[in-house]
């Protein structure tokens, strides 16, 4: 009878991989922060005493931390209650150099953008740890970032069209001037673009470069494709157009990309 | 809190707003007020009123600073002032009470900037929005020789320290980078491994 009393009011805890997306203070002692788990979608919490206390959280809750996430939900808010964080990974070389931290915590704020809370998503959070893998062993490239832009568009339900006009259906080979509609998530020819005012006039070559991308089946075949730089600078400049678009407000971390750039 | 006089209400309200204080300690205080000589109250309420007039930002290291009411552009800091300090050294720190933190461990004997913030892309916080121009201009002065950065082992103060670094080398200025270790008292059996794997980096010769 005792048993059945504590199962019915001790809180269900949670365990999952998560990745930390960011933290900050929260009074004197306490931490907020927002994690992409694995099993849960994105998972705010707050993590009591980890201001102070050198055991509990100690280098858990850093940005680029891949961590194993315990949690419990409290009845009236949305806020976890963190139990506990311990560390799977610390990705080392991604505080090594400006353009690293720039490019993962570029990664972070748009995964944090795109995705939902408590909105299961495996596959979303496999790229977000992928994409901070290839950063932490490869580097950074404009490619990899257009790559990994793209493939997010696509598992969090906001893959744009671009194989053919979003209006009348004509193909992306076809004649004429293309241009991206942020409005209506694609690609319009030249004969439907002057229906819409929002639109980026696109180039031929970006835009092929995006349909493969589009197609490319992960991180590891991005060797094997090459583009010019600048067709790709376009490509990821009208990416982050829709982003900030479909996020619904300026990406703080966008600026430090080109900053923080050595090519 | 409604059925207190007018005046004490007011005060407890008043405490509430401090760091770690509820209501019941700020009642617990305001009590203890009550019943102090009232000369010892005025006393606690004028140090309250001094502190803004008359605590400022160091014009050199952006340290905290009594204000000298002769200068418009505030005073410098005891530091900045003492003699015996030594000027070729600068150690960079994130905000005053890490200042503070360093002075306490008696370690050090050169000066400080603080650079009131630190770089952070997701928060949109760029080189410009720190005292990084103005570290530059005192390095660029005569006698510097070693820049010691003293930011937090965090995302944001490594890539502080990385910028820093950056912009000093070519300036010709030793640039360090204070390490990571142990704490004392600690136990490797209980040493997180960012913190276990930074201590084998930063090992040194004994
Ligand atoms: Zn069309
Ligand atoms: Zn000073």
């Amino acid at each position: 009878m005792l048993r059945l009393v504590e199962s019915t009011t001790m809180p269900i805890s949670s365990v999952t991989p998560a990745i930390v997306l960011r933290s900050w203070s929260f009074g004197e002692s306490d931490k907020i922060v927002c994690f992409l788990t694995e099993s849960h979608g994105k998972v705010t919490g707050i993590a009591k005493g980890a201001k102070r206390s050198r055991k509990r959280f100690v280098n858990s809750l850093e940005p680029f931390s891949l961590v194993n996430l315990r949690f419990h939900d409290r009845p009236g808010t949305s806020l976890a209650f963190i139990q506990g964080c311990d560390l799977i990974r610390f990705f080392k070389q991604l505080t090594t150099s400006l353009e690293k931290i720039a490019h993962a915590s570029y990664l972070m704020e748009i995964t944090d953008g795109l995705s939902g809370e408590r909105d299961e998503n495996r596959a979303l959070f496999a790229h977000l740890r992928d994409g901070l893998n290839f950063i932490e062993e490869s580097g950074t490239s404009v490619l990899f970032v257009t790559f990994f832009e793209l493939k997010l568009l696509m598992l969090s339900g906001y893959q744009p069209m671009l194989s053919q006009c979003r209006r009348c259906g004509k193909g992306w080979r076809g004649e004429g001037q293309w241009a991206f509609s942020l409005r209506d998530g694609g690609i319009l020819c030249e004969g439907c673009s002057p229906f819409r005012r929002e639109v980026l006039p696109l180039s031929r070559e970006a835009l092929g470069a995006m349909v493969q991308l589009q197609r490319a089946n992960g991180i590891l075949a991005l060797h094997l494709s090459s583009y010019p730089a600048t067709v790709l600078r376009e490509s990821h400049l009208a990416l982050l157009r829709f982003i900030q678009y479909q996020v619904g407000r300026e990406l703080k971390s966008a600026p430090f990309l080109d900053a923080f750039s050595t090519s | 809190m409604s059925n207190y006089p007018a005046p004490l209400a007011r005060l407890i309200r008043e405490l509430c707003k401090l760091p770690g204080i509820g209501e019941k300690t700020a009642a617990r205080l305001a009590f203890h007020m009550l019943k102090e000589k009232a000369e010892d109250v005025q006393e606690l309420a004028e140090s309250i009123g001094r502190l803004k007039r008359e605590m400022g930002i160091c014009r050199t290291c952006f340290g905290l600073s009594e204000i000298d009411p002769r200068r418009s552009d505030g005073a410098e800091c005891r530091v900045c002032q003492d003699p015996r300090r030594e000027r070729e050294k600068i150690c960079v720190v994130e905000k005053p009470s890490d200042m503070m933190a360093v002075e306490k461990s008696q370690e050090y004997k050169g000066l400080y900037h603080v650079l009131q913030g630190t770089i952070s892309p997701l928060d949109g916080i760029g080189p410009e929005a720190l005292r990084i121009k103005e570290l530059l201009e005192r390095v660029g002065g005569a006698g510097v020789r070693e820049v010691i950065v003293a930011t937090n082992p965090t995302v944001e103060g490594e890539a502080t320290a990385l910028y820093l670094s950056k912009a000093l080398k070519p300036l010709g200025i030793k640039v360090t980078r204070i390490a990571r270790g142990l704490p004392m008292g600690g136990d490797l059996e209980y040493t997180d491994a960012v913190t276990l794997g930074k201590a084998f980096e930063g090992r040194r010769e004994i």
